[in-house]
């Protein structure tokens, strides 16, 4: 069962492609023999890939058919409030409203400044709402720092409401709310760029991106992948570096009033 | 140095009137849960009063930015924490905290003879027993000079020997540094010697007649 190239692309028929659920099949059967008791959860999943997938190509085929400026940014608006959406519910610490807010704020601020610094200076992209570039970039920067910034917000929000001692020991002795704060600020900083900075580490050795090999298996010069990834990597970290630095600078603001008090410790 | 008029903060503290911190050592002391370290709390500007006015000579202490406030007047809590790794980083976390740039490495060594702790700069401070972290906290403190000491429970994890010792420091150092110490004690008894105002709070109220000036 082969195929020709055409157009640098191997095509996967349909038949071929429902083949590729055969590991879903196993998976169930494993689940079943072993008693885990989530086949309806994996089912769920796997369907929920598939029409999820099938009506986004849908969508990118009519997008990229007519690119438009509004609609371009309708997307990547679409994109950011998911992305918010997102964070929120995966951080297991309740979130204040200002703290929402600030998170809120930092996503929008960071990735989009990143996106078009990359869009519009390293890739040079005209027109700058040229779908088939803009969508999938602002994609992989969106999804990498909401990733960062909810460990970021988890790991502040955390310390913070487990410290207040600690850090009012600190404003006893003259300490402004930053110096308070640095150790837990700087941390949650760190614990939001390591998967980023980790992958890079890894990249090339222990796996290929995607995105590297996505263009490779549509006929693109591995060398112009790998410029193409080094160059997403750079945007990635970027945006990741910018999202989390606002969201602790601004963060740990929401935890004092302008008397630099200590809120939570007075509630 | 400090003026309470009708203060209220929450079901906790109720003041109508009181002066203090005009004296070198004023020690507060009544029975726990009285609203003492509430009051510590207010002079520092940790919290705002719900209610009425703290003077800070002569000036309401919320007209005095939190910069300048926590730049004169600085405290110890009742649980010492530790910041850094070892004895010498807890020195120069402290003044990085305050701003404090001129110091030298031999002022730690005098300060921990001081204050009775026999250890060495690089020792993990963490290693402490609870007594040893009151007395580096304290010297710690006293590494940053300030005009006004608030103390809660400075020697509340201490034997009585070390107790005497250091109060008996706290009123020398008062006495040549011109600072003022505000401290809260759980007895009377412990500072009647060296403080010249004592002050005794229960249910968040000035017990009458209990304001003692020599």
């Amino acid at each position: 069962m082969t195929n020709g190239i055409e157009g640098g692309v191997v095509d996967i028929p349909l038949i071929q492609l429902i083949i590729a659920y055969f590991f879903v099949i196993i998976l169930i059967i494993i689940v079943r023999k072993q008693k885990i008791d989530k086949e309806k959860q994996i089912i769920l999943a796997a369907t929920r890939m598939t029409l999820q997938l099938v009506i986004v190509g849908f969508l990118l085929e009519y997008i990229f058919e007519m690119p438009h400026p509004g609609i371009t940014l309708l997307i990547l608006l679409i994109m950011e409030g998911f992305a918010v959406q997102n964070i929120f519910s995966r951080v297991s610490t309740e979130l204040s409203f200002k703290m929402k807010k600030v998170t809120t704020i930092s996503m929008f601020t960071g990735t989009v400044f990143t996106l078009f610094f990359f869009l519009i200076l390293v890739i040079g992209l005209s027109p700058w709402y040229y779908p088939r570039y803009f969508i999938p970039i602002a994609g992989m920067i969106i999804g990498n720092s909401m990733t960062g910034i909810s460990l970021g917000v988890e790991h502040l929000v955390n310390q913070i409401k487990k410290n207040p001692d600690k850090i009012e020991a600190a404003l006893m002795l003259g300490a402004s709310p930053q110096q308070a704060t640095r150790k837990v600020a700087n941390q949650a900083f760190y614990n939001a760029i390591l998967p980023t900075v980790n992958s890079m580490i890894g990249m090339g050795i222990i796996f290929l991106p995607g995105m590297m090999t996505g263009q490779i298996l549509s006929g693109v010069s591995p060398f112009l992948a790998i410029r193409y990834q080094i160059a997403i990597m750079m945007g990635i970290l970027g945006s990741v570096t910018l999202t989390t630095y606002l969201l602790v600078k601004l963060g740990v603001k929401t935890y004092f009033n302008d008397r630099m008090q200590l809120t939570i410790k007075n509630d | 140095m400090f003026k309470l008029e009708n203060i209220r903060y929450k079901d906790i503290l109720n003041i109508d009137y009181l002066e203090l911190g005009s004296e070198k050592i004023t020690a507060i002391s009544g029975p726990s849960g009285g609203g003492k370290t509430t009051l510590l709390r207010l002079l520092i500007n940790f919290i705002s009063p719900d209610a009425g006015e703290i003077y800070y000579k002569d000036n309401p202490l919320e007209d005095y930015s939190p910069e300048d406030i926590r730049k004169n007047i600085k405290m110890l809590g009742q649980q010492p924490i530790m910041f850094g790794e070892t004895i010498q980083e807890e020195f120069q976390i402290a003044l990085d905290f305050a701003n404090i740039s001129d110091y030298q490495v031999s002022n730690y060594k005098e300060l921990l003879s001081i204050v009775r702790l026999d250890k060495d700069l690089s020792d993990d401070s963490s290693e402490l027993s609870g007594g040893e972290k009151q007395r580096l906290a304290l010297a710690r403190l006293l590494l940053l000079k300030p005009e006004i000491l608030l103390l809660d429970e400075p020697t509340a994890s201490l034997d009585k020997d070390n107790q005497k010792h250091i109060l008996d420091f706290l009123a020398e150092y008062a006495k040549t540094n011109g600072s003022k110490i505000i401290m809260v004690t759980h007895s009377p008894e412990l500072t009647k010697e060296i403080a010249q105002d004592q002050i005794i709070i229960a249910d968040g109220k000035v017990q009458e007649g209990a304001v003692i000036n020599d």
